[in-house]
């Protein structure tokens, strides 16, 4: 006689295990445990004579609690189990639980019910795991509607300073506000509403708007994220509305992916105020409807302080360069180039495109010192939509050498020769050549994920270093680990020997292990004798 | 597979893309293995696409589909 629709045999299970049972499947604050606990004893004590009084009670007990129990719970309950009782039980146990399954509808039945609780179960556990890692993104966009009030305070602030300052400024506020107006509506879908607030009262200052083709954020993600930052030191520069104008939207994206980046490695209080007028600036710069307006406000963000408007005087090309020398800088750049941005800016707000390629030209030589801050290559692409064709070809041409340089001498030879040796053995097929000029671009496009993801992994830890537990992270948010194949099991399969001695921690004589465990670097002290 | 991992040149890749992060001594290797995972799995992809298109080569075809299907993180 097998227990039936009961989950424990009345018979060979012991008190013991029964009361293990029911600590493992009912939460200690459950209603219900008294009631289990009642019938625990009548249970015991009739274990082997009544049979079918116990048996009655704890069973309609149990199959009432375990409805009411959380699927993940019972599979918790299997393992345990399954080591104690008999072949017998257990598939009576595991038909018990199947049905039991079944009328919840949580789960499939599988083969191996065992198996399929257990990865449930752990994926349950896991789960907040990948939850508490999502509002990296939430935090960031809070800070938003503080800032945007400040912001336009400052704004406005600022409006009348430069009215004061500029005549042109008064001659562009008509026929910008209209252009401004779409635009920004155009890039406050984008962005939280206030900074659509923002930029109306900016593109009433400058006209330049004309052109502004408002593309979708390169990566929406990341610009979410790069904006919240932004807003924070975008809202400390007043001028900065006046320098966004037109392609507002694609500065945005620009200054935000900077931002982003070089800001991670600072403080983001301490990187707001400069990184804003350099937002700024190259927002401005931006609008003139050029790429190089992008790479400038990358290299702006390391840019000082740009309170002041001054020099309404100086020419284009004289901003372009002291924008070269910061650039060059990366961090801590000084508030003149900003300044000169907005100042060319202002100057002419008139310009034609055309005019603004001209100067794109001599612009796009200042990418070389671009690439060190952040990759900008397809940021700057989707932006050249609206310049003129020659911008884009141009810029191009004089970027691509420098950045590969920069990024991909040193990479491609070595990595080219593993990943093809790799991708043949696994492929177990002839490859066509072709077809390798394209692993290499996924493989690019697959590193450049990994590294994003790796860093909000360690900086969302407070580190600056990434460690082996936030690649375990990623490979788990990559299921290419989980609650059946560990980490070690990956790691024996694929990486030679030498490796794995460095990765698994093995026990050596002398109650030492290698390589040393480390549970938290503080306690390392501690932990061997 | 007695294959040396490129452990100097993820270094530099992460430099270049993230310049304030380091990698730690034994994290360069999971991300080797990672790497190598994600080639596998492209590799198996592109494999089944060149079968599915009765082809006795991999093309470069193959490895777009592949690389569109597989969702990465």
């Amino acid at each position: 006689m097998g227990p039936g629709p009961l989950l424990y045999d009345v018979i060979d299970d012991t008190p013991r295990t029964l009361m293990k049972k029911i600590i493992h499947l009912l939460p200690p604050a459950s209603p219900v445990v008294p009631g289990i606990s009642k019938h625990e004893e009548p249970e015991v004590a009739a274990e082997e004579g009544e049979a079918e009084l116990p048996t009655g009670r704890p069973s309609s007990v149990e199959e009432m609690e375990l409805p009411g129990l959380l699927p993940e719970e019972r599979p918790v309950f299997t393992p345990f189990t399954n080591k104690k009782r008999k072949q017998l039980e257990f598939s009576e146990f595991e038909r018990a639980v199947s049905r039991q399954l079944v009328q919840n509808q949580a789960l499939s039945l599988l083969d191996n019910p065992v198996a399929r609780s257990l990865s449930m179960s752990l994926d349950y556990l896991v789960r907040p795991d990948t939850v508490e890692r999502r509002p990296l993104r939430q935090r960031a966009e809070n800070r938003k509607p503080l800032d945007i009030k400040a912001f336009e305070d400052k704004v406005e602030q600022d409006m009348l300073r430069r009215k004061a300052q500029s005549c042109l400024v008064d001659s562009e506020m008509s026929p910008g506000s209209q252009a401004t107006m779409l635009t920004s509506v155009g890039t406050g879908e984008r962005r939280t509403q206030g900074y659509s607030q923002d930029l109306i009262l900016v593109h009433e200052l400058v006209d330049i708007m004309t052109p502004v083709s408002s593309k979708p954020p390169e990566n929406p993600p990341e610009n979410k994220q790069d904006h919240s930052q932004w807003t924070n030191p975008v809202e400390q520069l007043s001028v900065s509305e006046e320098m966004v104008v037109g392609h507002v939207s694609d500065k945005e994206e620009d200054v935000a992916m900077t931002v982003n980046r070089v800001d991670q490695e600072e403080d983001f209080r301490e990187g707001a105020a400069p990184s804003e007028e350099k937002g700024v600036a190259e927002a401005g710069v931006e609008n003139q409807g050029s790429p190089e307006a992008e790479r400038e406000i990358a290299q702006g963000i390391g840019a000082g302080s740009l309170s002041k408007h001054s020099n309404p005087t100086f020419s284009e090309k004289s901003g372009m360069e002291p924008l070269k020398d910061a650039v060059e800088q990366a961090d801590g750049l000084e508030d003149q180039a900003v300044l000169v941005e907005l100042d060319s800016l202002e100057e002419k707000p008139t310009e034609d495109e055309a005019e603004d390629a001209e100067n794109g030209g001599d612009f796009m030589k200042t990418p070389s010192f671009v690439c060190a801050a952040a990759y900008k290559q397809p940021l700057l692409t989707p932006s050249l939509a609206k310049p003129a064709a020659p911008k884009p070809s141009l810029k191009l041409q004089q970027a691509k050498p420098v950045l590969k340089y920069s990024r991909k001498k040193p990479l491609e030879p070595k990595m080219s020769r593993s990943f093809i040796r790799v991708f043949k053995d696994y492929a177990k097929m002839p490859v066509a050549t072709e077809s390798f000029r394209i692993v290499e671009k996924c493989t690019e496009k697959y590193f450049k994920q990994l590294w994003n993801d790796l860093a909000a992994f360690s900086s969302h830890a407070g580190r600056k270093t990434v460690e082996v537990s936030d690649v375990e992270v990623l490979m788990r948010r990559q299921k290419l680990v989980t609650d059946e194949i560990p980490l070690h099991v990956l790691i024996e399969r694929h990486l030679p020997l030498d490796y794995r001695k460095l990765l698994i921690p093995v026990a050596v004589s002398g109650n030492k292990v290698i390589p040393e465990i480390k549970r938290s670097s503080s306690h390392r002290r501690q932990k061997d004798a | 597979m007695g294959r040396a991992a490129p452990r100097a040149a993820l270094r530099k890749m992460l430099k270049n893309e993230k310049p304030g992060f380091r990698l730690s001594a034994c994290a360069d290797l999971l991300v080797h293995l990672n790497f190598l995972l994600f080639l596998r799995r492209l590799a198996e992809e592109a494999r089944t696409n060149a079968f599915q298109n009765r082809s006795r080569i991999i093309k470069p075809e193959h490895i777009i589909l592949a690389a569109k299907v597989i969702e990465h993180f």
